[in-house]
């Protein structure tokens, strides 16, 4: 890669173009299964998970999966891995907050919003 | 000629022209309007700064392989191209600061967050003053990013992506929430610790290694320990401690996302000084892996020219002043 070709292809129809051709990203109409397999002792077993959310009432879709380490995650905040669903509902609230009306929402001061920090341990499994 | 990329914070006119840069490129037309990209509403211009935005969101949102799942690993993130991807993005943007600033010797700057990490108080960081990035808030009110609602041509965010991790068009200032989701930056320990090749207990040989299979966000290797996914948190921790419209798919939206990044890809660097400039997996692991092989094209304009091979060696391009 040179200097010139970047140069030739820093255009915005250029980038644009390229992106609207890309493929329709795939739409979250509901829940997701997280299928999870392991062997111990000879058997086989598999962890089929689906999380059915709701936030006052109304059914929540964000994409909630399981690794294979018991860990959550929504690709809804991709840097966030989390121990539990509940700590991901509350981020998602917390990071949100157009997305859940009503409440109660934390004073002004942003340092009160007390959203669940990203706990990560590795090799942790809880939360799933 | 390459261009130098410096520490923002010792180099004002660096940060003046990036603010600039970003300005003009929040003001430009790109030509195309948002039904060109599949976001509901009406149709409404696109600038060209936030086709940087749908581009992140986008390879966040095309799984590897295509049949799998984005949370998995996805494009540019959770797996080896994360550090390739991410450095062409830095380097298409900074080819368009330089067409807008009509100025090809302009180098994107960095920000050595792990400076900041060391900080009793990283939010009182010259980083956040009114001269540089602003401050927090919901809109941020200071700085050259603040919310003005009657200057339509003022700083706005314009696409977000939600909980359901759907691109949608909004109108709103820029959000930062210190830290809301992690309770401080990395510091410099944390950095020193992803270079630490010693044997265990005292470090990590595989961290000599780029990265792992079965090549997931958290395998073992430099890789992962950089996109923060074992170890301390580094390239995560960062965004979780900014906040705000830093946190979702959409994190391109605060100019800091390019200051970051640049940071991040810094420290690639200082790896490659170390170990070679090396890159797994090769291509003779399986096609599922497609778009992450290290001749794989990425998600980019220049299809076939732009893979994790050809960014292994930018030095034509850029270099640091500094590298750890």
């Amino acid at each position: 890669m040179t200097p010139e070709e970047l140069a030739a292809a820093a255009d915005p129809a250029t980038l644009g173009n390229y992106l609207s051709a890309l493929p329709e990203p795939p739409h979250h109409h509901g829940p997701l299964t997280s299928v999870r397999h392991d062997v111990f002792q000879g058997h086989h077993i598999m962890i089929r998970t689906t999380y059915e959310v709701t936030v006052d009432g109304a059914p929540l879709n964000a994409p909630l999966v399981v690794s294979d380490d018991g860990q959550v995650h929504s690709h809804a905040l991709p840097t966030y891995e989390f121990l539990s669903a509940t700590e991901t509902i509350r981020a998602l609230i917390g990071n949100f907050p157009d997305d859940f009306p009503g409440g109660v929402r934390p004073a002004d001061d942003v340092h009160d919003r007390n959203l669940p920090h990203h706990v990560h341990r590795t090799g942790d499994e809880g939360g799933s | 000629m390459a261009v130098v990329r410096r520490n923002i914070i010792t180099n004002p006119a660096v940060r003046d022209a990036f603010i600039e840069g970003v300005l003009r490129l929040k003001r430009e037309d790109s030509t195309l309007k948002t039904t060109a990209f599949g976001i509901p509403g009406p149709p409404t211009p696109v600038r060209t700064y936030d086709l940087f935005v749908i581009w992140h969101y986008k390879a966040m949102m095309t799984p590897v392989p295509p049949n799998g799942d984005t949370d998995i690993r996805n494009a540019a993130h959770r797996g080896p191209v994360f550090l390739p991807w991410h450095r062409f993005m830095l380097s298409l943007l900074e080819a368009h600061l330089q067409r807008v600033l009509g100025d090809p010797g302009f180098g994107l700057p960095y920000w050595d967050w792990s400076i900041d990490g060391s900080l009793p108080a990283p939010e009182t960081a010259l980083i956040w003053k009114p001269d540089f990035m602003g401050g927090q808030g919901d809109p941020v009110s200071d700085g050259p990013f603040a919310f003005n609602p009657a200057d339509p041509n003022g700083f706005r965010v314009r696409l977000d992506s939600g909980p359901n991790v759907n691109l949608r068009q909004t109108d709103r200032g820029l959000r930062r929430a210190f830290a809301s989701g992690s309770p401080t930056l990395p510091n410099a320990l944390d950095v020193g610790a992803a270079f630490n090749t010693l044997p265990a207990p005292f470090g990590d040989p595989d961290l000599a290694t780029y990265d792992f299979a079965p090549w997931l966000a958290n395998s073992r290797g430099f890789r992962s320990r950089l996109e923060g996914f074992t170890g301390t948190g580094l390239h995560n921790q960062v965004h979780r401690w900014i906040g705000g419209d830093m946190a979702p798919a959409s994190s391109p939206n605060d100019p800091v996302f390019y200051l970051h990044h640049a940071n991040v890809d810094r420290l690639w660097e200082g790896w490659m000084n170390r170990h070679g400039r090396t890159y797994l997996p090769s291509m003779a692991e399986s096609a599922d892996l497609l778009g992450h092989r290290i001749d794989d094209p990425l998600i980019s304009p220049l299809g076939a020219g732009a893979t994790p091979r050809t960014t292994l060696d930018n030095t034509a391009l850029f270099t640091y002043d500094v590298v750890p």
